[in-house]
Formats: C-alpha cells, sequence, structure tokens
C-alpha cells in the first residue's frame, strides 16, 4: 500500500511536470503571436556598439531577442554568434560596400567604380525586397551595425529607405567612445578648449577638410577607414605644432586587444614605423591628450 | 496528509523547472561575468535615459563592485542592482567637478563659496575609495551617459592615477540623441564632419568660439547649451554669422527616454519662435547642419 503510493504520487508529479512544461511552452508561442499581430511590422536599427559584444546595451539586445528577421554584416555573426545562431538571419559579405552610391544614377560612374556601383546597388537591392517582404508579413525587422549606426554608418540609409514605415534606431555607443576611455582622457574640453571635431578622409566634394579643421587646434578624432597615416599627418601638420600630441588607438572596446600608440606629430611616423595597424583604429590629435587639472 | 503532500511535490518540480529555465536564459550573462578581471577602480558610463542603454560590461562592474559613488539620481534610476550595495553620493547641489586641481585664491565671493563645497566633497570622496582600495575592495564610480564627454567625473582618472584606473566606456546622450533624430549626422550636403562643443565661456580661449567653428558649416552638437543662462536666441545669432538662415537646426530634449524623448525642429531663422516658452531641461543638445534634411534619393536631380 506504502509502495502503491509513492509510485501513484511520482506518477502524478511526472504529470504535472509534462502539463507544465506544455502550458508554459503553448504560454510563451501564444504571448509571441500576439505580440506580432498587434503590430503590422516594424523596422530598427540596431547600434550593437564597438569591440566585444559586452559593449551592446540592454536595449539592442532585448531588440535582437524579439526580431523574426535580422541582416547585418557577416562579421556581426561572430561577435554575438550566442543569439544570432537562434535567428533567422541575412548575412551582407563583409567587403559589400552595402551603402555605396545609394541615390545614385549608374550614369554618375565610370570604370571599376560602375562596377563598385552596380555590385552595391545588387545586394542594396535583395537587402530591401527581403526586408519589404518581412514587413508584410508583420515581422519585425532588425538590421545591426557596429558601433553607433549613425556616425559613418553604412546602414543609415536604410532610414531614407523606410521612411513610410516608421523606423526606429537603437543609438550604440560609438568606436570613438570606446577611444577615449582607452586613453582616459577627457578629450571635449579643459582650460584651453571646448570642442572635439570627429571627421574622416576628405572625399571629393566636401568643404570641411582636415586641414580647414585643423585650424582650431581642438581635439580631433579622425575615423581612418583605411585612410593613410602619412598623409593624414601632413594635414594634420599644416596647422597643429609639431609638438601636438597624437595617440593612435587600435582595437578600441575589445578589452584584450585594444592598445594605444602615443607620440606627437613629429614622431608618430617613426614610432609606427614597422607595424602594420589594423583597419579598426582612430587617430587622436590635440592638446588636451597632455592636459592635467593639477600640474597646470 | 495526501492532497497536500502532492500538492507540495508539484510545487516543488515547477520550482525545479522554473529555475532550470532561468538559470539557461542566464547562462549568457554569467559567462562573461566570470571573464572580467577585477579592477580596482573603475569609472563606468551608465548611458542616458532610461537604464535599459546601460552596457551588459557597465552592469557586470556595478554588480562586482563592493562601494559604489554615483549621483542619487542615477542610484534611483539603477536601484533594482544598487538596493543591496554600498552607495556614497555626494551632496545634492555639490557641483563635484568645480575646481579641481585649483586654490580656494583662484576665486572670490559666491564661487569661492561653491569651491569649498566641491573641495569638501571630493575629498570625503578621496578618502572613501582610498579606504576601500586599502581593504582590497573594488570600487566603481558611475556617471551619466559617456563619462569622458564633458564628464563631471574625469579628475578621478588623474586623482588615482597611481592605481591605474579602467574606464568603461558610456553611450554618450550624442550617441542617444543621434538615434532620435534618424538621420546620418556625419552625412551633410558637402560636410563629413560633426564638431562637438559648448557656448562661449569668456575664460577660455578664442580659437574655437561658435562663430568660428560655424564657418565649415559642418554638423555642429552643442552640450550643456544654457550653461550660465546662455540663450537660444545668442546662440542663433552667433551661428548665423556663418550659417544661412535656411540651416535646419533640432532641439533634442531627454534623448534615450523612450516616453520622453522630444525633438523641435526648424531653421535658425524661425528656431527661437517655435521655441516660445517652452522651457527644456539642462541636459538638452543642439544640432545644426543641413543633414538633418538631406535625403540622398530625392535630391538627386539637384
Amino acid at each position: 500500500m506504502h509502495n502503491k503510493r509513492k509510485i501513484s504520487g511520482s506518477r502524478f508529479v511526472a504529470i504535472a511536470m509534462i502539463l507544465f512544461l506544455a502550458i508554459s511552452v503553448n504560454l510563451c508561442t501564444w504571448l509571441q503571436c500576439d505580440a506580432a499581430t498587434k503590430e503590422k511590422g516594424s523596422f530598427y536599427l540596431v547600434g550593437m556598439g564597438p569591440g566585444d559584444p559586452d559593449l551592446a546595451t540592454l536595449r539592442a539586445m532585448k531588440i535582437v531577442e524579439e526580431a523574426d528577421l535580422i541582416i547585418c554584416h557577416k562579421s556581426l555573426n561572430e561577435k554575438f554568434f550566442r543569439v544570432l545562431k537562434k535567428k533567422k538571419v541575412m548575412y551582407i559579405p563583409v567587403n559589400s560596400w552595402i551603402w555605396f552610391g545609394y541615390g545614385k544614377k549608374a550614369a554618375d560612374f565610370q570604370g571599376k567604380q560602375l562596377e563598385k556601383f552596380q555590385s552595391s546597388e545588387k545586394t542594396r537591392g535583395q537587402v530591401i525586397t527581403k526586408i519589404r517582404e518581412a514587413i508584410k508579413e508583420g515581422k519585425r525587422v532588425a538590421v545591426l551595425a557596429s558601433g553607433d549606426p549613425l556616425i559613418y554608418g553604412p546602414w543609415s540609409w536604410t532610414l531614407e529607405e523606410f521612411q513610410d514605415i516608421d523606423p526606429v534606431v537603437v543609438p550604440g555607443i560609438s568606436c570613438f567612445n570606446a577611444g577615449h576611455a582607452v586613453l582616459k582622457k577627457d578629450v571635449t574640453w579643459s582650460d584651453m578648449v571646448k570642442s572635439t571635431i570627429l571627421t574622416a578622409d576628405d572625399w571629393p566634394g566636401t568643404k570641411d577638410t582636415i586641414g580647414n579643421l585643423a585650424r582650431h587646434q581642438v581635439t580631433m578624432v579622425v575615423f581612418t577607414m583605411g585612410l593613410e597615416l602619412k598623409d593624414l599627418i601632413e594635414k594634420l601638420s599644416t596647422h597643429y605644432p609639431p609638438h601636438t600630441p597624437v595617440a593612435i588607438v587600435c582595437y578600441a572596446g575589445y578589452k584584450e586587444k585594444e592598445y594605444v600608440i602615443r607620440g606627437t606629430l613629429q614622431t608618430i611616423l617613426d614610432k609606427t614605423e614597422n607595424q602594420k595597424l589594423p583597419f579598426e583604429h582612430l587617430v587622436y590629435v590635440g592638446e588636451n591628450l597632455n592636459f592635467k587639472w593639477k600640474n597646470n | 496528509m495526501e492532497p497536500k503532500r502532492a500538492l507540495f511535490q508539484i510545487l516543488s518540480s515547477s520550482l525545479v523547472v522554473l529555475f532550470l529555465s532561468l538559470s539557461c536564459q542566464h547562462v549568457d550573462i554569467k559567462d562573461r561575468s566570470a571573464e572580467t578581471n577585477k579592477e580596482e577602480l573603475c569609472l563606468v558610463g551608465m548611458g542616458p535615459g532610461d537604464s535599459d542603454l546601460a552596457t551588459f560590461r557597465a552592469m557586470d562592474i556595478v554588480q562586482e563592485a563592493n562601494l559604489i559613488i554615483c549621483s542619487k539620481s542615477l542610484k534611483e534610476r539603477f536601484s533594482n542592482v544598487l538596493n543591496s550595495k554600498e552607495v556614497v553620493s555626494p551632496p545634492d547641489g555639490v557641483w563635484i567637478w568645480h575646481g579641481y586641481g585649483k586654490k580656494g585664491s583662484d576665486f572670490q565671493g559666491k564661487e569661492l563659496e561653491k569651491f569649498r563645497a566641491s573641495e569638501k566633497a571630493r575629498e570625503q570622496i578621496i578618502i572613501k575609495v582610498r579606504q576601500a582600495i586599502n581593504e582590497e575592495k573594488t570600487v566603481a564610480i558611475l556617471d551619466h551617459a559617456d563619462p569622458l564627454i564633458y564628464g563631471p567625473w574625469s579628475w578621478i582618472l588623474e586623482e588615482f592615477e597611481d592605481i591605474s584606473p579602467t574606464v568603461v566606456p558610456g553611450l554618450s546622450s550624442f550617441n542617444a540623441a543621434n538615434a532620435a533624430l534618424k538621420k546620418g549626422v556625419t552625412s551633410g550636403r558637402h560636410t563629413k564632419s560633426v564638431i562637438l562643443t559648448m557656448p562661449d565661456l569668456p575664460e577660455m580661449s578664442k580659437k574655437d568660439t561658435l562663430e568660428k567653428l560655424a564657418r565649415h558649416q559642418a554638423t555642429m552638437v552643442i552640450f550643456m547649451p544654457t550653461v550660465r543662462n546662455t540663450k537660444l536666441k545668442d546662440l542663433v545669432a552667433k551661428l548665423t554669422t556663418h550659417y544661412s538662415p535656411q540651416t535646419p537646426i533640432a532641439l533634442v530634449a531627454c534623448a534615450g527616454y523612450q516616453e520622453k524623448e522630444r525633438v523641435i525642429r526648424g531653421t535658425l531663422e524661425n528656431i527661437v519662435n517655435k521655441l516660445g516658452d517652452q522651457s527644456l531641461p539642462f541636459e538638452h543638445l543642439i544640432y545644426v547642419g543641413d543633414f538633418l534634411t538631406h535625403e540622398m534619393k530625392l535630391e538627386k536631380g539637384e
């Protein structure tokens, strides 16, 4: 009798567990369905931060977890593998210039540039079709970008393309925020200056050239993106004095990999002579790099 | 007796299931915190706006720290994690950065009073941090947004240079405001730069006045636009020396707060009227530049 009761008891527990599991699974799927049908389909551009995956914000990860379709460069797959492996993802090859020539026509390009433009247009076309389809089915689509998606971001064109469905942007930390964390300096202000300029290589048609911006001698952060260091130092030297401090921050935000090469406009080329700088590096220049409140 | 026992078994077994499913979800986070090295002193950017704009790295550091130093407003925002922690906050109304590295003789009258209050608050914090470090505790100083963009706590990096503090980067209100504007800030019609600046103060050098910076007609972001009672009207007058009156301008308030975030748009010509009598919080940002209305597709015919 005693034995029998034990058996029936454990059987009862097993049934209860199965029931509990079944109910909780159903509840989850039901909640998800409910969330999807409530909305018409939505579009998010999400900044995933620079460096290690733990520099993503809680909000960004939540959007990723809830999305039905994710679009991102292949390089983000490795970083966010743990979440993305469970997701439906459309990957874009790393070397596809997804932003290139958006809003332009083939007649605006020639030769190799035309080829690049055509391949970019093709990839963009595929991405746009995929997103429109998903939105029509009432799905949540998230395009993931490294860093801050709106600072030299390759995906900012999507906000224009999908204006009609009212995109939402989830902000991300820029490599620039991670850059001055490595430098351990508030580069924006001191007794002397109060401004910081974020800039990039002078491309055709831009009026705010590095040479012109150098006049103010404030902190300048150059998003190098393949820019030749020698050319950059030459342009900066037209207005900053030769002893102005320079810091090259490589792999900002990667705890294990990040490092800094310091020097002045005069010495930095020698200091980097035999080194190959990674693609992910920023150049900081300006007196504020050496500024100290106490010994001033 | 029997139904009671059955109920107990159901309850306990469902608890086990619940615990298992919860712990599965948290594996990711636990793994990460195990990897982080022990830092003695860390300056942590907690992001702007809602608490979900903090990074995982920042939250890990907060969870592991023995002593937390932060403003009362941050203590409230992160009360979930901070309630169980030792938290020290500077007194309300004290400018914790004010006059760091200066002497009493550099100030007069009301400024001197302010300086003394700041020095006192700083000293208390410095002693507290040194004590904790001596006891081999880990200390985290939390700041709003990005601690190194016009940050009130950056002086601690100089003060504690000897124990080489680390910095955990945070999302700036600038990053959050970019998102609110939904525009690539580095894509002007003929510009590619963003200038982060603040109103001109008499004691600062004249190299980077708003007027001089306006020459480039690049994207300009003005932090603390009401500092020392600066008026929007005066800022607009300075900007209009080089930007045309039709240049778009946007005021972004409460960037990063999903419920409160607000953008007021206009041009240099009409923004003062558009703002009218509305008062914006101190932390709002002003954006100027044609990136605000630049559309790559619609304008290709131009």
